[in-house]
């Protein structure tokens, strides 16, 4: 499994974020293509597209939506799996058509989602 | 042998076996056939073996529809035709551009791909290609260094071109053609008229004029018409001192389902990691080959769209360069070809925004691993876009030419589904994402983009064994008259994907075997 450290060519820009918040804001092969102001552009445009209003803990909930949480305790710190979890679900997404056209990106809902986390965590 | 017609006594009578109307890439490629064998072939170019102004103006019409380029500059009336001023590009047509369809109106040719295999290695070689071999597999194994993009085989598969050099055939076949003994090769030698016998079943002769008042009749036992889709329309139409719309026209379609490739940049293609894009690029060294993203057949009737490619152009690049439709818009064909693509800044404080806006793009996040996504779209066959006659004579007296060149709704949306699924695809291979331009964004937007075109005309006289589907047969025979056979692309009923010159080469030889067999 590749190093995070690795992977993570940016990071939030609020001091206290977590590990798991890292990795939740991090749509891992788009923050290879875009810099923050073009995440966060995504994120605010999929915030706005949405008729309901949204908050940081339901779009938690919505990445995490189908990670099997053993140990909850660990969850802040033990972020390998969820990696695994989220690069997985992001294929998954394009593998079953759960795409979404944001400002002419195709994206996976999820990374859609992470970049509206990373917005809002950063707003 | 070469002939001036301008130096002929007016009202000469000329007589051969074979007589074939227009000398470019498709009629030098029937000529060429016949050389040493038993048959007098008279060949009639308009032009001389130079650009020709006054020659030129023949040419010129009216355009309508989606924007066009100049009828005067989009082909070129001199020996050797649009072969002098193409690009090269060569692939055939793909096996289901040839099959009925049946999410598209009047597609499906009356042959098979099979049928022409035979004839496309000899348009190899008339071509100055490679072998004929457009499979990625061979050409990986000529250069293991060509990674194609891990995408699913099944749904995206990389289609192979070849450059031709390009072969001028004016320039490369001139001294072959002249030398040939059976070969008469008249310039300055314009069919104004074709005549038919009484009851229209055969083609007695045909009327050349030109500029030195010159006129001539020409007499043949089999007449082949291979002046480009647009002009070979527009004397067919205009041959109506018997038939009043024109002959091979009973059932108005002469001139009808004009095709282009409709093209335009669509999108944009950003990778996430820098891998070998080298397959996909415009090729610098030999051999010259590229390959194409295209959909599969099967995922082509999945999805009902039109067949369709996508190239790269590295997106630094590309977002300088202008379009085709606004750098080939100049009347004359050698100002317009000879254009420059990239944006030309006369102004100092344009320079220096364009300077500044280099500096900030090289530091753009991934703009090294970023790529324009061009589309070559097949062109639905449809009625409506078509050759008419003016009322307005040309110089030698013949009806001019417009073109209303009628793109319907369904090139987008195919063009939207094939990016759509290009995202899709690259998405789970997980190497980088797609992003749509404007014009593709809204489902509901049917309004046409501006689209360019390759300067390929198709389908005017289109293929079909049902006459009331098509003008010319399988054999490229005009329906109704014996010994009247249309080459080139304007016989194709669908368009494909591909740059059209390798097809009609192929096609032209293959006629030009028919037409030996039956003479």
């Amino acid at each position: 499994m590749t190093s995070m450290a690795v992977l993570l060519p940016f990071t939030s820009c609020n001091s206290d974020s977590s590990d798991l918040n890292s990795i939740l804001t991090l749509p891992i092969t788009l923050s290879y293509i875009l810099d923050k102001e073009k995440i966060t552009e995504i994120g605010e445009s999929y915030i706005g597209d949405l008729q309901e209003n949204i908050n940081q803990k339901y779009l938690k909930k919505l990445i995490l939506d189908g990670y099997d949480i053993k140990d909850s305790s660990n969850l802040s710190t033990d972020t390998a799996p969820i990696f695994d979890f989220l690069t997985q679900k992001i294929k998954h997404d394009f593998d079953t058509n759960n795409i979404i056209l944001i400002d002419g990106w195709i994206l996976s809902k999820t990374e859609a989602q992470q970049c509206a986390y990373y917005f809002l965590i950063n707003k | 042998m070469h002939i001036d017609a301008r130096k002929l006594d007016s009202n000469s009578r000329i007589q051969g076996d074979i007589c074939i109307i227009g000398a470019g890439a498709s009629g030098i490629s029937i000529a060429l056939e016949y050389i040493n064998t038993p048959y007098k072939v008279i060949l009639l170019e308009g032009g001389g073996f130079k650009y020709d102004d006054k020659v030129q103006n023949l040419y010129k019409g009216e355009t309508t529809g989606q924007k066009y380029y100049p009828m005067k500059s989009s082909r070129l009336h001199f020996f050797g035709g649009a072969s002098q001023h193409w690009g090269g590009m060569c692939s055939p047509l793909d096996d289901i551009d040839f099959k009925k369809r049946d999410w598209v109106e009047y597609s499906g040719w009356p042959i098979s791909k099979k049928d022409l295999i035979p004839y496309y290695k000899k348009a190899q070689i008339n071509l100055d290609l490679g072998p004929f071999e457009y499979n990625l597999d061979y050409w990986q194994k000529q250069i293991p260094s060509l990674t194609p993009f891990p995408l699913n085989k099944n749904i995206i598969w990389n289609k192979m071109w070849q450059w031709s050099p390009p072969t001028q055939f004016g320039t490369k076949y001139k001294d072959t053609i002249i030398k040939a003994k059976n070969i008469h090769l008249y310039t300055y030698a314009n069919v104004v008229d074709i005549s038919a016998i009484e009851n229209i079943s055969s083609i007695e002769e045909v009327t050349v004029k030109n500029h030195a008042g010159k006129t001539h009749k020409v007499k043949a036992k089999q007449f082949i018409l291979a002046c480009g889709a647009i002009q070979n329309a527009r004397l067919l139409l205009a041959s109506n001192s018997q038939s009043k719309n024109g002959l091979g026209n009973e059932n108005d379609l002469v001139g009808r389902f004009f095709m282009e490739h409709p093209e335009i940049n669509s999108a944009e293609l950003w990778l996430s990691n820098l891998q070998s894009v080298d397959l996909y690029l415009f090729p610098e060294k030999k051999p010259k080959i590229r390959a194409e993203l295209a959909i599969t057949e099967k995922t082509q009737r999945d999805l009902k769209i039109l067949n369709g490619t996508a190239s790269l152009i590295p997106l630094r690049e590309a977002r300088h360069y202008k379009t085709n439709m606004e750098t080939w818009q100049d009347e004359n064909p050698i100002i317009s070809h000879s254009n420059k693509r990239s944006i030309q800044l006369d102004n100092y404080w344009d320079k220096v925004k364009f300077k500044v806006n280099q500096i900030k793009e090289s530091q753009e996040k991934g703009i090294d691993k970023a790529y324009q996504l061009y589309v070559r779209m097949e062109q639905v066959p449809n009625p409506l876009s078509r050759i008419t006659l003016d009322n307005e004579k040309d110089s030698l007296g013949v009806p001019r030419a417009n073109l209303n060149w009628d793109v319907t709704s369904f090139e987008k949306d195919s063009i939207r589904k094939l990016f759509e699924l290009l995202g899709k695809q690259f998405g789970i291979a997980d190497i980088g994402r797609v992003k749509l331009l404007e014009f593709l964004r809204d489902k509901k937007d049917s309004k046409n983009p501006p689209y360019s075109g390759g300067w390929h005309h198709i389908g005017t006289t289109r293929m079909s064994n049902d006459p009331k589907q098509g003008v010319v047969d399988s054999n490229c025979k005009v329906h109704g008259i014996n010994n009247l056979f249309v080459a080139g692309s304007g016989c194709f009923p669908t368009s494909g994907a591909a740059n059209p010159t390798l097809t009609l080469v192929a096609l032209s030889i293959r006629l030009a075997d028919h037409v030996k067999r039956i003479t």
